[in-house]
């Protein structure tokens, strides 16, 4: 019996070291120690010994089951080894080479800025909402304090359409239109594209992007309006910055504020950001809300022009050339 | 509007450097856009005295003189100087810049002129830039001498603020109304500076005007509204202006309605000599903007500026009896006073005499009844005319001016009269002051139209309500001086409220908001303190923005953001609907704008498809690309008529139009074999690539997707074979197509192909968000099998995926995985390969069990479509 446990193993040992691959490794380890396998046979005859012999040859076999085992489990990684070392010879690279260009989308730096600017907002719980762009002359102008000749129309020379309608020249129809379809408190910021009939130049386009913000309720003032827009260009501009409030004239605010920045250590002087300011009563009293209940501000930023500032952009007609060696200096 | 520095400052006892002041005037509402810095005199000019004057050897026109004056150590000494202005003259006195003065950032140098050394140069009023455009050199009085001061003569350096006012401050469009604010907000009274009283002028220069007996921000007094010399009562050295009975010479009809021309005044002066405006007078008109022409011209636009009431002047002699105001004929014609010929229209408000139209009311005058050299005696015209009817004459005949600006502006009439008497002294005191004035200068009475005025309406503010928008608690005194400052008359003040009356110039004060941010303004909006507020609102549920998440989306695809201008050429949509409509194509253009900027740009887009292949005509000629993904988002809109391409959506603007939010995919290669195109390979196609991205995207949106079906179906730009309409519950929610070759020829990209589609994301499908519902998966592994069917080539694939899917309840996905013709199947069928994957929530399918389920399939599609197995 001896005998035939050192044939299994030379047997063993020889044929191992011939096989290449996993799944004949395995196979071969079935026929040795698998369970209709020699050594498990093996095994089986050490019952029929004697007591004495039994322990000395039962102890031999089980050591050659644990050799096998070891042996079979050395060469598998043998056998993995070479096979990885094949299998990378593809991989002995030059790390140092460019990568592989891999293309998202880019998004246009319009659209990175105003999302910028709805979640500035959309944090502090401004709900957005889209509106249209083709609009009456009520929502456009009436309702908003700017009568037939009033002199803010011609500084919003306009695009008419057929029955007194016109592409909006801001986005502030979207007060009126908000408050007649919700009710106080209201909070809402309202992107998209208004229409001016300017010549295009490299500060002019007869259509660019607003964004509308308005908050009504039991008592909001003028404070309350510094505080959010002053935020605001901190966390746009950076806290580097100076924020000037001064007087300016809108038909539907009033107190009406135009807020502008100054870089500290820049010598382009003040940059014009938005307007602002406390809602006209005779607009709220148009929205059907009470003006002795309700107060409320508003506010209008220019897309383009905070973009401009922003990246250092220089002409306005850059953003509608869509020209891709612009776009993706944004990603 | 222009304003002086040192004509404020004038009138306001004030400190404020002129750099500062920019910052305090802006912080009062008027806005600084420019500052210029005027009257500088360049370090190094001295007074010079032409000793000699002989002719240039080598040159007609060329004089060489001998200037004497004085060097920087205080020796005199003389140059010779080639000089070119024909009034030079000997003895005279003159401005000389001698070599290596600094004119501004032009050096004198010694230099040759025709083959003769000229040592230095001698000055004109505008190279003085004092003056836009000189005649000659500028002579200097004979009394001056070589040891005066140059510095005295210049006079001071001044900063002309260039300010934007804004539409509400009509006031402020005049030198005195925004003196008046500031003097508000440093709380101190306007200083008058009348010539003509005992005390001299501060300063000569700008004392040239007078508030007469009558503060401008008074209104002025009834009883001297029509008296005969309230004009000239202090003219000095005018004799005989009581004796006048010129008056009813002059007659004055106004034919049209109070709101049409609620005053108009005139009044004769005789005794006028034309002539130029003293030199003072020129360069403040210079330095404001303005041209100086004679003394009565400058005269009102000088009044102009101050006081914002433009006025006219006539010559009486060439006026064929009195004024009249009415509304032109028809067709009725008027020489302007630049020679251009008028056609005036019924609509036209003019100024009259007896034969023809002498002015277009506040607009222009006329040619052949303006004051010239020879005038001697002038009609003044001080009228205020309604800004609608200035706007429309102005834009009617296209004549811009300086008068219609500020009459397009408002006027306030109660201050007419007043402007008038001012004009008069300012003009009689000009000829005083230039020694002039004779005897025969006779002055008229104001004749013509008073204005009707109200008294302002009263203005409570609470202090309730003052707080609450300001959230500053402000003393009652506080409000009151703030008030009053502003000329505001308080009428009472308790612990609640305050009343006042507004000045008659603020007609912009009427309502309690008005008066809040008055308060606010003088008070200073920097000081008002900076709130955090609890931001709340309801309802916000009804509200609806998708463009952001239709933003993001496409990126994560590859495909690039566009924005472009939402406005198709005509051109284009000629191309696209004569195709279908031949001669009806205008018909579907979709929402034209009546005033466009240029005829052939009307057309508001209906879908995304022009922007973004203009994008990519711009793209290929700039960049040598061969495949281009691009997407933009933005609002489409269309004229509400119901069209079979289109579902209408949620049509936010009511009546004619349609306006949608629509997402616009373009997907381009350019063909590089033109063999390999025809085949129809499934798994390249790019019209499948196309469809995938926008599942994918609809998918993210929300979308319930499995509701999606496709349809052929013909879109006005594709080509008819590979076009297709995306429905939703029974509408169209958005197409994709092969666009047409002719289309792309338009821009020159004929060689490529272009695929768009888009979605109208404002569909309910859109909208309502699919819900989502947690299904607990399956433990056990799954199965994937092949199964092809071979069809005949032009059997279409139809409803053969859902079929499958449905066929057993254990086949969890199905996949078209290749359409396949060629070697190894009848060339006239064509075989559709589906991947199924099995899975059993029960147990782990074996190979049997999987190839069951497949045979199970085919028996079930056998009873609804012709195949056979491959």
């Amino acid at each position: 019996m001896q005998d035939e446990i050192k044939n299994l193993w030379e047997d063993l040992k020889s044929r191992t070291e011939k096989v290449l691959d996993e799944d004949e490794l395995n196979k071969l380890k079935s026929e040795f120690v698998g369970k209709k396998g020699e050594v498990t046979k093996l095994l089986r005859d050490v019952g029929g010994l004697a007591e004495e012999e039994r322990k000395v040859i039962g102890k031999a076999v089980n050591q050659l089951k644990e050799d096998i085992f070891q042996f079979i489990e050395q060469h598998r990684t043998v056998i993995k080894d070479s096979l990885s070392k094949q299998r990378h010879l593809a991989d002995q690279i030059d790390v140092i080479l460019p990568h592989k260009e891999k293309h998202l989308g880019f998004c246009h730096p319009l659209t990175r800025v105003l999302n910028e600017v709805v979640d500035f907002f959309q944090r502090r719980g401004f709900v957005a909402v889209s509106g249209p762009e083709i609009e009456s002359d009520y929502y456009n102008f009436e309702a908003l304090n700017i009568p037939e000749d009033h002199p803010a129309r011609a500084t919003q020379d306009s695009f008419y359409l057929k029955d007194r309608y016109l592409l909006r020249t801001q986005t502030s129809n979207m007060q009126i239109r908000v408050a007649e379809k919700t009710k106080p408190p209201i909070a809402i910021i309202s992107p998209g594209k208004v229409f001016r009939r300017d010549t295009i130049d490299a500060t002019h386009s007869y259509f660019f992007h607003q964004m509308e913000g308005m908050l009504i309720d039991e008592h909001v003032g003028f404070g309350d309006l510094k505080g959010i827009l002053y935020d605001f260009c901190l966390e746009m501009f950076g806290d580097q910055i100076n924020v000037r409030f001064r007087p300016d004239f809108f038909p539907f605010t009033e107190p009406s504020c135009e807020v502008a920045i100054e870089y500290a250590g820049h010598s382009e002087g003040w940059l014009e950001i938005l307007g602002a300011g406390s809602i006209n009563p005779l607009v709220l009293k148009n929205m059907n809300i009470n003006p002795k209940r309700y107060s409320a501000f508003a506010f209008g930023i220019g897309i383009e022009r905070i973009a401009m500032i922003r990246y250092g952009i220089d002409d306005i007609r850059l953003f509608y050339e869509n020209d891709l060696s612009f776009l993706r200096q944004f990603s | 509007m222009y304003v002086s520095y040192r004509w404020l400052k004038s009138l306001i006892d004030f400190d404020t450097p002129a750099d500062q002041l920019v910052g305090q005037l802006t912080g009062l509402g008027l806005e600084v856009v420019g500052v210029r810095k005027v009257n500088v005199m360049p370090f190094g000019l001295v007074i010079g005295e032409v000793v000699a004057k002989r002719k240039h050897p080598n040159a007609d026109k060329l004089n060489l003189v001998d200037i004497r004056h004085l060097t920087s150590e205080g020796k005199e000494e003389t140059v010779e100087v080639v000089c070119g202005a024909s009034n030079i003259d000997q003895n005279q006195k003159i401005v000389f810049a001698p070599i290596g003065t600094d004119l501004g950032g032009w050096v004198i140098k010694k230099a040759k002129i025709r083959g003769i050394f000229s040592h230095g140069m001698v000055l004109s009023r505008a190279e003085a830039q004092k003056e836009e455009k000189s005649e000659g050199i500028w002579v200097l009085p004979d009394d001056v001498t070589l040891q005066d001061d140059l510095k005295k003569i210049w006079g001071e350096e001044d900063f002309i603020y260039d300010i934007d006012i804004t539409s509400n401050r009509v006031d402020c469009q005049s030198m005195i109304g925004i003196a008046h604010d500031l003097a508000a907000f440093y709380k101190k009274p306007l200083n008058q500076l009348a010539w003509d009283k005992q005390d001299a002028p501060k300063d000569e220069r700008l004392g040239h005007f007078a508030f007469g007996d009558c503060h401008p921000l008074e209104p002025y007094k009834e009883r001297d509204f029509f008296s005969l010399q309230s004009g000239a009562k202090n003219v000095k050295g005018a004799k005989g202006s009581d004796k006048l009975s010129i008056d009813d010479k002059l007659t004055v009809s106004v034919e049209v309605r109070d709101e049409e021309t609620p005053c108009y005044l005139a009044r004769r002066i005789r005794g006028i000599k034309v002539e130029p405006s003293p030199l003072w007078l020129q360069e403040l008109l210079f330095f404001h903007g303005l041209r100086a022409i004679n003394n009565v011209v400058d005269t009102t636009n000088w009044m102009m500026l101050c006081y914002g009431q433009p006025m006219h002047a006539f010559d009486f002699a060439r006026l064929q009896g009195g004024l009249v105001v009415r509304f032109a004929k028809d067709k009725e014609k008027f020489v302007d006073l630049r020679g251009v010929k008028n056609e005036c229209s019924a609509n036209d408000l003019v100024i009259a005499d007896s034969k023809e139209v002498v002015a277009l009311a506040g607009v222009v005058g006329g040619a052949d009844s303006g004051v010239v050299d020879s005038t001697t005696e002038i009609v003044f015209e001080a009228a205020v005319f309604p800004p609608k009817s200035v706007r429309n004459t102005s834009s009617h005949h296209e004549i811009s001016t300086d008068s219609a600006r500020f009459f397009e502006r408002s006027v306030a009439s109660k201050r007419t009269a007043f402007v008038m008497d001012q004009a008069t002294n300012f003009l009689i005191n000009l000829k005083a002051a230039s020694g002039a004035l004779t005897g025969d200068v006779a002055i008229g009475p104001i004749v013509g139209k008073r204005p009707q005025i109200k008294k302002p309406e009263n203005i409570l503010l609470q202090y309730t309500q003052l707080e609450k928008i300001l959230q500053h608690r402000f003393d009652g005194k506080e409000v009151a001086d703030i008030l009053s400052a502003l000329k505001c008359a308080v009428v009472s003040n308790s612990a609640e409220k305050i009343e006042i009356t507004p000045p008659f110039f603020r007609k912009d004060l009427v309502y309690e908001w008005d008066l809040i941010e008055e308060v606010a303004r003088i008070y200073g909006y920097e000081k008002i303190k900076k709130n955090r507020p609890a931001v709340r609102h309801r309802d916000h549920h009804l509200l609806h923005y998708p463009e952001r998440d239709a933003q993001s989306i496409p990126l994560s695809l590859g495909y690039d953001e566009v924005i472009s201008f939402p406005i198709v050429k005509q051109d284009f949509l000629q191309k696209i609907y004569e195709k279908n409509h031949g001669e009806n194509w205008k018909k579907h253009c979709g929402v034209a704008v009546v005033n466009p900027m240029h005829v052939d740009y009307r057309h508001l887009r209906k879908d995304m498809l022009y922007g973004l292949l203009k994008t990519l005509k711009v793209n290929i000629d700039h960049h040598a690309i061969d495949k281009a993904h691009f997407f933009e988002c933005g609002h489409v809109f269309d004229n509400h008529v119901s069209s079979d391409q289109h579902s209408g959506g949620d049509a936010p603007s009511s009546d004619g139009y349609s306006e949608r939010v629509s997402i616009g995919f373009l997907l381009a290669q350019k063909i590089s074999n033109e063999k390999n195109q025809n085949a129809m390979h499934y798994n390249d196609h790019l019209f499948f690539h196309l469809k995938g991205d926008m599942i994918a995207f609809a998918k993210r949106f929300g979308a319930a997707v499995e509701n999606f079906s496709f349809a052929a179906n013909e879109l006005s730009y594709s080509h008819s074979f590979a076009a297709a309409s995306v429905r939703a519950s029974n509408q169209n929610v958005g197409r994709l197509a092969l666009v047409r070759d002719d289309l792309l020829d338009f821009f020159g990209l004929f060689g490529w192909k272009i695929f768009y589609g888009d979605f109208d994301l404002d569909a309910p499908i859109f909208r309502r968000k699919k819900k989502v519902q947690f299904q607990k998966s399956s433990s056990f592994p799954s199965v994937m099998r092949d199964l092809a069917l071979v069809v005949n080539q032009e059997q279409s694939l139809g409803n053969l995926l859902e079929s499958i899917k449905k066929s057993s309840p254990l086949i969890e996905d199905v996949v078209l995985s290749e359409v396949y013709s060629g070697k190894g199947i009848d060339q006239r069928k064509k075989s559709f390969v589906f991947r199924l994957k099995l899975r059993s929530k029960k147990e782990t399918l074996s190979n049997e069990g999987a190839d069951k389920i497949v045979l199970n399939v085919v028996e079930v599609l056998k009873k609804d479509y012709k195949f056979e197995l491959r």
